[in-house]
C-alpha cells in the first residue's frame, strides 16, 4: 500500500510535468523537446530562490510558484523568438529547433551552476512521514498529490469550463476552421504555451527537493513525459493523468521489488500500448490515412 | 553536353582526386593523435550518411540511430574480447545492428509521425538501460581493451595503417549507400518523403518500406559503431543515450539533407567544431544548441548549397543572372527542397 | 454489363458523425458512373472506403465478386483500383518524369530493389511513352511542385494510369479549373476511359461535366443513396431537384 501511494505521488509529479507537453502537442502540434529543459530551469530557479536551504512553507509555496512564472516567461520568449518563425517549415525543423532550445537551456544551466550535483532540501514541515495503519507516507508526497489533483482540476475547468478553453479545443481540433471563426490563433498559442511551460517549471520546482539536481535531469524527464504522451494519447489531459499515475505506480513497485528493472516502468507500457492501442489510452483514431 | 555539366564534372573529379591524395598522404604529416581524430571523423561520416537514409531521404526523424551504432559497437567489442579477428567483428557489428534495426521497425510498426520519433527515442534509451545494467556488457564502464592487432596478416599497430583501413571501410559503406540511393529503393524513399499517401496508393506497402529503410540504415550505423569500438578501444553506454542520436542529425542538417555528400561534409565540420568547442569550454552543448538553431534558420539546406548560394549572391551583385539549379535526369539534383509535400 | 465494384450496406462513422449509412452501389464493367450530391453527402468518404483507407463499420466492398473489405489499401491498388485525389497528390520535389518513374517502379513491384541503379534508368525510359500519351512530354524535366493546377491533375492521372488500373476513382477532377481546363480534362477523361476500357467512378459538382460524361448517376444525400439511374431519368426527378435547391450548375 505504501508503495502504491508513493507511486501515486510520483505519478502526480510526472503528470505535472507532462501535462504541459500534452497541451503543447495537442494544441500547437509541436513535440517540444525543450520541455525537459524548462523543467530543469524551473528546478534550478527554485533552488536559487531558496538558496539551497529549507524554507518555511508559505515562502516555499510562493517561491515555487514564482519559479514557475519565471520559467514561463523564459519559455514564452523562446517560443515567440525562436520557434514561431519556423512553424511554416517542415515538421522536423520545429522538432529540431526545440531540441536546439533544450541544448541551450541545459548548457545554460550548466554554465551558470556547473555540473556538480546540487540539493535543495524540502521545508521543515514537509519532511518526515505520516503513519497510519501500517502505511508510511512521506509528507512531501502528500504535497505532490494535492498539487497534482489541484492542477488537474484546474486544467479540466479551464478547458471545458471557460471561453478560452473552448478556443483551445477549437484550435486543437482544426486550426484553419478556428481562424475562420475569428479565434486569434497567435494568442491561443502563446497562452497555451505559457501555461504548459509554467507547469513544467512548477513541476521542476516541486521536484527539486526529491532529486539530485544535475543538468542531466532535463534529458531524463523528457523521456518520462514522452512515455506519458504515448501511453496516454496525444493531447489528452485525462489520458496524461491516467498514464502518469500508471507509470508512477509501476515505477514505484519495480523500484521496491525489482530495482534492476526500474527503468522498464517506462518502456513496458509504451511497448504494450503501441502494440495493442497505438493511439494511446485516450487518444482518438485520427481521420488521417494510417499509412506508415 | 553543355558547359555547365562539363565544368561540374571536372570540379567533382578534382575534388575526388584531392581527397584521394589527402587520404594517402595524411599519415606522412599527421601525428598519432591527429590520425586518431581523423579516424573518428570517418566514423562520424559513416554514421551520418547511414542516418541520412532515414532522415534525409525518407524524411523520418528517427532519434534511435544511437541504438544501432551502439549495438554494432557492443557486438564488435564482445567479439573482439573473445578473440575474433577484426573483419569478423565488423561484420558481426553490422549484422547485429541490422537486426536491431528490424526489431525497432517492428516495434514502431503502427506508429507514425510524432509518435514514431518518440518511440525510436525510447527504443535507444531502453538499450541504454540494458547496457548499464548488464554485467556482460560491462555496466557503466562498458567494455575496453581490444586494439586492432592484425588484419589479413598486416600488423595494425601503426596508426597510419589504421587510418587506411578505416578509410577503406568508410569508402565501402559510402559506396553501398550510394548504390542504394540511386536504386529503385532510393527513388521510392524520396517519393515516400514527399507524399506517403500517394505512395501508398501507388500500391507500395509503405510500412514494410520503412522497415527495410531502417534495416539498411541500421547496418551502416552498426559498421560505424563497430569500427569506433576498435579505434577508441573502449565502448561505453553513453553511445546509446538518446542524445547521441541527435549528433548525426545535426551533421546532416549542417551539411545538407538533399545531397548524398551533405552528411559527410556536415560530419567533418561538426566533428571539428565539437573537438575545439569541448576543449575550450565545459558547457559547450549550449553552443551546439546555438549552432543547430542557426543552421535551421539560416542554412536550412545545409553547407553543401553554400557554393551555389554564394555564386547566386555574386551573380546578383555583378548583374549576371545566377545559375538556376541543375537540371538533368538526376532526381537527386532536382531534390533541392526539404520536402514540401502535403503533410499528413 | 457485369459488375466490377459493388458496395453492400456500407457504413462508416467518424466520431458521432455518420458519413456513410447503408450505402449500396454497383459499378459495371466499362461504365462511367457519376456520384453526385451536396457537400457532406459522403461522396469522398465513399471513395475512401472503396480505396481501403479505413475499416468499415458495416457492410462490404466487392471487386469482381470478391470480398475485399479487409484488404489493405496498397493491395487494392495492385488489384486494379486507381485513385485520383481531389487535390492532386504527387511528388512535388521530383521532376515530372521522376514522378512517373516512381509510379512505374511501384507497378513493377520493384520498389524494394536497393541493389542496382539500372532499374531506375530503364524505367525512366518507359515513362517517356506515357508522358507523350498525356501530352506531358515538354514538361518532363519540370519540378512537379511548380506545375499549374491542370498539369498537376494530368500528371496525377498519368501516374495512376501507369499502374494499369481497371477501376478509376476520380474525386472532383475539375475542381477549381477554368472552363478551358475543364473542357480539356473532360476530353482527357473521356479518351482515357474509352481507350483503356476502364470502369470509372467520378464525383463532380459541375453538372455539365456530369451529364456530359456519365452513363449512370447515383445521387447521395447525408450518407445514403437517394437514387440511381440514367442521367435523364435522374435529372427529371423532383426529389433530386429539391436536394439541389439553391445549387445550380456552374
Amino acid at each position: 500500500m505504501t508503495t502504491a501511494l508513493t507511486g501515486l505521488a510520483a505519478g502526480f509529479l510526472i503528470f505535472l510535468v507532462s501535462s504541459g507537453l500534452t497541451l503543447v502537442l495537442g494544441v500547437l502540434r509541436v513535440v517540444n523537446f525543450a520541455h525537459g529543459g524548462l523543467f530543469l530551469v524551473g528546478a534550478y530557479i527554485a533552488y536559487e530562490l531558496q538558496g539551497g536551504r529549507a524554507q518555511p512553507v508559505p515562502l516555499f509555496i510562493l517561491l515555487v510558484i514564482l519559479a514557475g512564472f519565471l520559467t514561463a516567461v523564459i519559455g514564452v520568449l523562446a517560443e515567440r523568438l525562436m520557434l514561431r518563425r519556423l512553424y511554416g517549415h517542415a515538421e522536423e525543423t520545429v522538432l529540431l529547433a526545440t531540441y536546439a532550445l533544450l541544448l541551450m537551456l541545459q548548457g545554460g544551466v550548466q554554465m551558470l551552476w556547473g555540473s556538480q550535483q546540487r540539493t535543495q532540501p524540502r521545508p521543515e514541515l514537509f519532511t518526515g512521514a505520516l503513519e497510519a495503519g501500517g502505511v508510511v507516507l512521506p509528507r512531501y508526497d502528500i504535497v505532490l498529490i494535492v498539487t497534482g489533483v489541484a492542477v488537474f482540476g484546474l486544467l479540466q475547468w479551464m478547458i471545458y469550463g471557460t471561453g478560452f478553453g473552448r478556443q483551445v479545443l477549437a484550435v486543437a481540433e482544426d486550426r484553419y476552421m478556428a481562424s475562420l471563426l475569428g479565434i486569434r490563433i497567435s494568442r491561443v498559442y502563446t497562452i497555451t504555451f505559457g501555461i504548459a511551460v509554467f507547469l513544467a517549471g512548477l513541476g521542476g520546482a516541486l521536484a527539486a527537493p526529491t532529486l539530485s539536481m544535475t543538468p542531466g535531469i532535463a534529458s531524463t524527464f523528457i523521456l518520462y513525459s514522452f512515455a506519458v504522451v504515448i501511453v496516454g494519447g496525444f493531447g489528452s489531459i485525462s489520458g496524461s493523468l491516467i498514464a502518469s499515475l500508471l507509470l508512477g505506480v509501476l515505477a514505484s513497485y519495480l523500484g521496491t521489488y525489482a530495482p534492476a528493472l526500474a527503468d522498464f516502468a517506462l518502456y513496458l507500457p509504451m511497448l504494450l500500448i503501441l502494440v495493442l492501442r497505438p493511439q494511446g489510452l485516450r487518444g482518438s483514431r485520427s481521420r488521417e490515412v494510417a499509412v506508415a | 553536353m553543355n558547359r555547365g555539366d562539363t565544368s561540374r564534372r571536372w570540379v567533382r573529379r578534382t575534388i575526388g582526386a584531392a581527397i584521394l591524395i589527402f587520404v594517402v598522404l595524411l599519415p606522412q604529416f599527421a601525428t598519432a593523435g591527429q590520425l586518431f581524430f581523423a579516424d573518428t571523423v570517418l566514423v562520424a561520416i559513416m554514421f551520418a550518411t547511414s542516418t541520412n537514409l532515414l532522415f534525409g531521404q525518407a524524411g523520418i526523424p528517427s532519434f534511435g540511430q544511437a541504438g544501432f551504432f551502439g549495438a554494432g559497437a557492443y557486438a564488435a567489442a564482445l567479439a573482439a574480447d573473445r578473440g575474433a579477428p577484426v573483419l569478423l567483428s565488423l561484420l558481426l557489428g553490422t549484422v547485429v545492428a541490422a537486426l536491431v534495426g528490424l526489431l525497432a521497425s517492428l516495434i514502431a510498426w503502427r506508429t507514425t509521425g510524432l509518435a514514431f520519433s518518440m518511440i525510436t527515442l525510447a527504443f535507444a534509451q531502453s538499450l541504454y538501460s540494458i547496457a548499464i545494467r548488464a554485467d556482460f556488457l560491462g555496466g557503466y564502464n562498458g567494455l575496453a581493451g581490444f586494439p586492432m592487432d592484425t588484419i589479413l596478416g598486416i600488423d595494425m599497430s601503426d596508426p597510419g595503417y589504421v587510418w587506411y583501413f578505416s578509410a577503406i571501410v568508410c569508402a565501402i559503406v559510402l559506396a553501398g549507400y550510394w548504390v542504394i540511393s540511386r536504386s529503385a529503393l532510393g527513388h521510392m524513399l524520396r517519393a515516400v518523403k514527399d507524399d506517403p499517401v500517394r505512395t501508398l496508393f501507388l500500391g507500395v506497402n509503405v510500412r514494410a518500406y520503412r522497415a527495410l529503410a531502417f534495416v539498411l540504415a541500421a547496418a551502416g550505423a552498426g559498421t560505424a559503431g563497430a569500427l569506433s569500438a576498435y579505434i577508441n578501444q573502449v565502448v561505453t553506454p553513453d553511445v546509446l543515450y538518446w542524445t547521441s542520436s541527435a549528433t548525426p542529425i545535426m551533421m546532416i542538417l549542417l551539411g545538407g539533407m538533399g545531397s548524398f555528400f551533405g552528411p559527410a561534409i556536415g560530419a567533418v565540420v561538426f566533428a571539428g567544431l565539437d573537438h575545439y568547442l569541448s576543449a575550450w569550454t565545459n558547457s559547450y552543448i549550449f553552443y551546439v544548441g546555438v549552432l543547430l538553431y542557426a543552421v535551421l534558420v539560416f542554412l536550412p539546406k545545409g553547407l553543401v548549397w553554400l557554393p551555389e548560394a554564394v555564386s547566386g549572391w555574386l551573380g546578383r551583385f555583378t548583374g549576371r543572372r545566377s545559375q538556376s539549379p541543375p537540371g538533368g535526369d538526376d532526381a537527386e539534383r532536382v531534390l533541392a527542397a526539404t520536402g514540401q509535400g502535403e503533410r499528413i | 454489363m457485369s459488375t466490377v465494384v459493388e458496395l453492400k450496406s456500407v457504413s462508416k462513422s467518424f466520431g458521432g458523425n455518420k458519413a456513410l449509412d447503408g450505402v449500396d452501389l454497383r459499378l459495371g464493367q466499362g461504365e462511367m458512373h457519376a456520384v453526385i450530391g451536396p457537400n457532406g453527402a459522403g461522396k469522398s468518404t465513399l471513395f475512401a472506403a472503396i480505396a481501403g483507407e479505413f475499416p468499415l463499420d458495416g457492410g462490404a466492398v466487392y471487386l469482381d465478386g470478391r470480398d475485399i473489405t479487409g484488404v489493405a489499401a496498397h493491395r487494392r491498388v495492385r488489384l486494379g483500383i486507381g485513385r485520383v485525389f481531389q487535390v492532386a497528390r504527387l511528388f512535388p520535389s521530383l521532376s515530372v518524369v521522376d514522378n512517373l518513374t516512381a509510379a512505374l517502379v511501384a507497378k513493377q513491384g520493384r520498389a524494394f530493389a536497393f541493389w542496382s541503379a539500372g532499374t531506375v534508368r530503364r524505367t525512366r525510359r518507359e515513362a517517356q511513352a506515357l508522358l507523350d500519351e498525356l501530352r506531358l512530354g515538354p514538361l518532363r524535366q519540370h519540378v512537379a511542385g511548380q506545375l499549374s493546377q491542370g498539369d498537376r491533375k494530368r500528371l496525377e492521372i498519368a501516374m495512376v494510369l501507369a499502374l494499369q488500373p481497371r477501376v478509376l476513382l476520380l474525386d472532383e477532377p475539375t475542381a477549381g479549373m477554368s472552363p478551358e481546363e475543364t473542357e480539356e480534362t473532360v476530353n482527357l477523361i473521356g479518351q482515357v476511359w474509352s481507350a483503356r476500357k476502364l470502369s470509372v467512378l467520378i464525383t463532380e459538382h459541375d453538372m455539365n461535366v456530369v451529364f456530359n460524361l456519365a452513363q449512370t448517376i447515383t445521387v447521395m444525400v447525408r450518407g445514403t443513396v437517394l437514387c440511381t439511374g440514367e442521367p435523364d431519368a435522374v435529372r427529371s426527378r423532383p426529389d433530386v431537384a429539391e436536394v439541389y435547391l439553391g445549387e445550380g450548375s456552374k
